[in-house]
């Protein structure tokens, strides 16, 4: 039953993707209502998925790696919509960020099952679930960042080299672009922060210390301290923009070598691949 | 039996005739507007529209074929009248069209494709004021109403269904559509204008009116620059301030004569670090230029010279040129609607589709009943058959007498109203029993429910007898 939701939801995500390349032809409003009332309809079937997924999760004690993809997509598209409450208007990010979506959810089906947490036995502890979700919640707005200044990049090189094309009419002013990633970018910041707090406290009641230099520790630690000095230069110097897009997607390729290649076939502590 | 209207345009636009000529023909006179003296003067005409912009001189008109060439002789003295050309000056100017093609380019005009800036929208609301006065001098009537209530409804399709009216195509427009999609909203910003010139003046006033928060100023002369602070409520700072005046703008306007850049890649580096890296749109409409190009490579900086403001214009015309394209198919079948619309106004084709329409249901009805009485003979057959035909023959008589007694006056609405009320110009579709009981039941009750308090207490009907 669950994992009927989840392949509805592939289905209907799709549709409105759809929905929303017509909204990025068109730019008529109704085209967009249509696919957010789509998306939506789907991202209620994918919480119901993850209703009965979290249940099952804490019943068998048992995580496997396919479900992480699936639970990024289902973020994204939650902060979707958080995004779409906030006075700034950004509509066509739901054309380039559904594909983002689609990709998670389709390659979640192409991960065996057999892929589980190394932490199984431990999830009944109150700090897994803490610094699983903060973990996961810092991905999705990182992701989200790099989706927004995707979009920077594609505008201001349009403005730029005085050829307004595609983009410039279809995509959101610049300012709004870069206001959006720097919410993206704290926000991420501070939920990676906690994450990685959680996890060392975690790891302290469990395993007895705090920090043990894994590879997956190392290179969520440069992740780190790659927004870190991100935002300390946007404050401090005032980077923005271009730079900070470009950084963006420099972040966004860390965040691939740690979320697919470390966890799956890195040895050692805190990895999938053991 | 043909049509017994024809629709007559005679006009001038800024194609065929130069603005000498225009501006006399524009009747701008305000005490009096052409259709009311064309009404006191000509009488041969049915139905008239007057149409004056900038751009053009047109006259609509709907008249009987067989007065079209006293028609024509009236118009043409009535001209040479009111304007002080002889009409033998003017003739080369004005185009002639009629039926379709009036049609035709009355739908292009609305649109704006004929327009000197294609797509603009301005010529929607001009042809809707000439409507409103045609209306105003009750020289609209039917076939005017239906053609300019269509031309609108074109208009609108086009508009919305085309991109005939996307993209900016004045430079003013252009560097304000460009601000919007470096800054977003405009309502925290500030535009610095660097010399004091109409052109940047000019430009401002767009911004200005958009709600950007301040205007600064910065001029070679500073008493210049005083009085325009003045005049926008700004500050004003002399050009050797001008890295000052730079670190607190958002837009940069820049249009002094000076021979070369006053605006450095150097200059505008500096200031970078102070302003955080805010992005800075710079417009220099000066020529020779005043900003270096060098400054567009520089971060978060966007400089756009008037040629490049000129080929985004350009762009944009020819974006809205290959939209016109799309526009005409739609046009073309809006003007073939019309036109199917105007024919069926006739009185035949009217009398014919009802009496086809009758025979079908005739037909219908009687195939049903015959499939339920099984036994018959032929004769009884054929009494059925003819009960039915003289039926539906004497329902029949009262709309058709009526459209017949009443063709030449108010006759082409009443073929309307019956075009509308069988629904004629629907497919046809099959009334279910259900339907039809329904309808029957519900006035039933209505008549008797309105029997009853009629006999039941009505105190006011009480107090009145």
């Amino acid at each position: 039953m669950a994992d009927f939701f989840s392949f509805l939801s592939l289905f209907i995500y799709l549709i409105s993707w759809i929905g929303f390349g017509f909204y990025f032809k068109s730019l008529k409003k109704e085209a967009l209502r249509y696919a957010q009332l789509v998306l939506l309809t789907g991202f209620c079937f994918h919480t119901l998925f993850w209703v009965f997924k979290i249940y099952q999760i804490f019943t068998t004690s048992l995580l496997s790696f396919k479900f992480l993809l699936n639970f990024l997509s289902w973020e994204l598209v939650l902060i979707y919509f958080l995004f779409i409450l906030s006075p700034i208007k950004i509509y066509t990010t739901g054309f380039f960020l559904l594909p983002l979506v689609l990709i998670f959810l389709i390659l979640s089906y192409f991960f065996p099952q057999e892929i589980f947490s190394p932490f199984s036995p431990y999830f009944k502890s109150l700090w897994f679930p803490l610094h699983a979700f903060t973990g996961l919640f810092s991905h999705g707005f990182l992701l989200f960042g790099v989706i927004i200044s995707l979009m920077y990049v594609l505008q201001e090189r349009e403005i730029k080299k005085k050829h307004l094309g595609v983009f410039f009419r279809k995509l959101p002013p610049l300012e709004y672009l870069d206001r959006v990633a720097e919410k993206c970018l704290y926000l991420g910041f501070i939920f990676l922060s906690f994450a990685i707090i959680s996890g060392a406290i975690w790891s302290e009641i469990a395993f007895g210390n705090y920090w043990r230099w894994s590879p997956k520790e190392v290179i969520t630690l440069i992740l780190w301290l790659i927004y870190a000095v991100l935002i300390h230069q946007r404050v401090l110097i005032g980077w923005r923009g271009k730079k900070a897009a470009y950084m963006f997607l420099f972040g966004f390729s860390v965040w691939l070598i740690s979320f697919f290649v470390i966890n799956l076939f890195a040895k050692g502590f805190h990895t999938y691949g053991s | 039996m043909g049509l017994d209207i024809t629709i007559l345009l005679i006009g001038l636009n800024h194609k065929t005739a130069p603005v000498e000529i225009r501006e006399k023909l524009a009747f701008k006179n305000p005490s009096s507007h052409p259709l009311e003296k064309i009404k006191k003067e000509i009488s041969s005409f049915k139905e008239g529209l007057f149409l004056s912009t900038c751009n053009r001189v047109e006259f609509y008109f709907i008249l009987d074929p067989d007065k079209k060439n006293q028609f024509l002789t009236e118009f043409f003295s009535f001209i040479e009248r009111e304007s002080s050309f002889k009409w033998k000056d003017l003739e080369p100017h004005l185009y002639f069209l009629e039926n379709e093609k009036a049609v035709k380019h009355l739908f292009e005009v609305a649109c704006g494709l004929d327009s000197m800036v294609i797509g603009e929208p301005q010529i929607l609301g001009q042809v809707k004021s000439a409507y409103k006065e045609a209306l105003n001098y009750r020289t609209s009537g039917l076939i005017l109403n239906k053609l300019l209530h269509k031309c609108f409804s074109v208009a609108k399709k086009v508009r919305t269904e085309t991109g005939i009216g996307g993209g900016a195509v004045s430079v003013s427009y252009a560097a304000y559509s460009l601000a919007k999609k470096i800054l977003g909203s405009l309502k925290d910003k500030t535009v610095l204008l660097v010399g004091a010139g109409e052109m940047a003046e000019l430009a401002c006033m767009h911004f200005v009116s958009e709600g950007v928060r301040k205007v600064i100023i910065a001029n070679r002369t500073l008493s210049k620059a005083i009085e325009l602070a003045e005049k926008f409520k700004g500050e004003a700072y002399s050009l050797d301030e001008l890295p000052q005046a730079l670190i607190k703008a958002d837009i940069v306007i820049s249009s002094t004569g000076a021979p070369n850049c006053i605006i450095t890649k150097t200059m505008v580096n500096s200031i970078l670090k102070p302003r955080k890296y805010r992005p800075l749109f710079i417009i220099d409409i000066a020529v020779p230029r005043d900003v270096e190009q060098e400054v567009n490579k520089l971060e978060n900086v966007f400089l756009y010279d008037i040629d490049d403001l000129k080929s985004v214009i350009e762009e944009n015309l020819k974006e809205r040129k290959k939209e016109a394209l799309r526009a005409q198919v739609i046009i073309e079948t809006e003007v073939f609607k019309f036109q199917k619309w105007l024919k069926e106004l006739d009185f035949y084709p009217t009398l014919r589709a009802l009496s086809e329409k009758a025979e079908i249901l005739r037909q219908n009805e009687l195939s049903k009943t015959l499939k339920k009485l099984k036994n018959l003979s032929e004769e009884e057959k054929k009494a059925i058959e003819i009960l039915t035909k003289s039926l539906v023959q004497k329902l029949l008589y009262y709309p058709i007498n009526f459209i017949k007694k009443s063709y030449h006056e108010e006759g082409k609405y009443a073929i309307s109203l019956v075009r509308q009320i069988f629904e004629l110009d629907e497919p046809f579709k099959e009334i279910s029993e259900t339907e039809i009981e329904d309808l029957y039941l519900k006035i039933e009750e209505k008549s008797q429910s309105q029997e009853n308090s009629s006999k039941n207490t009505d105190p006011k009907g009480i107090l009145i007898q």
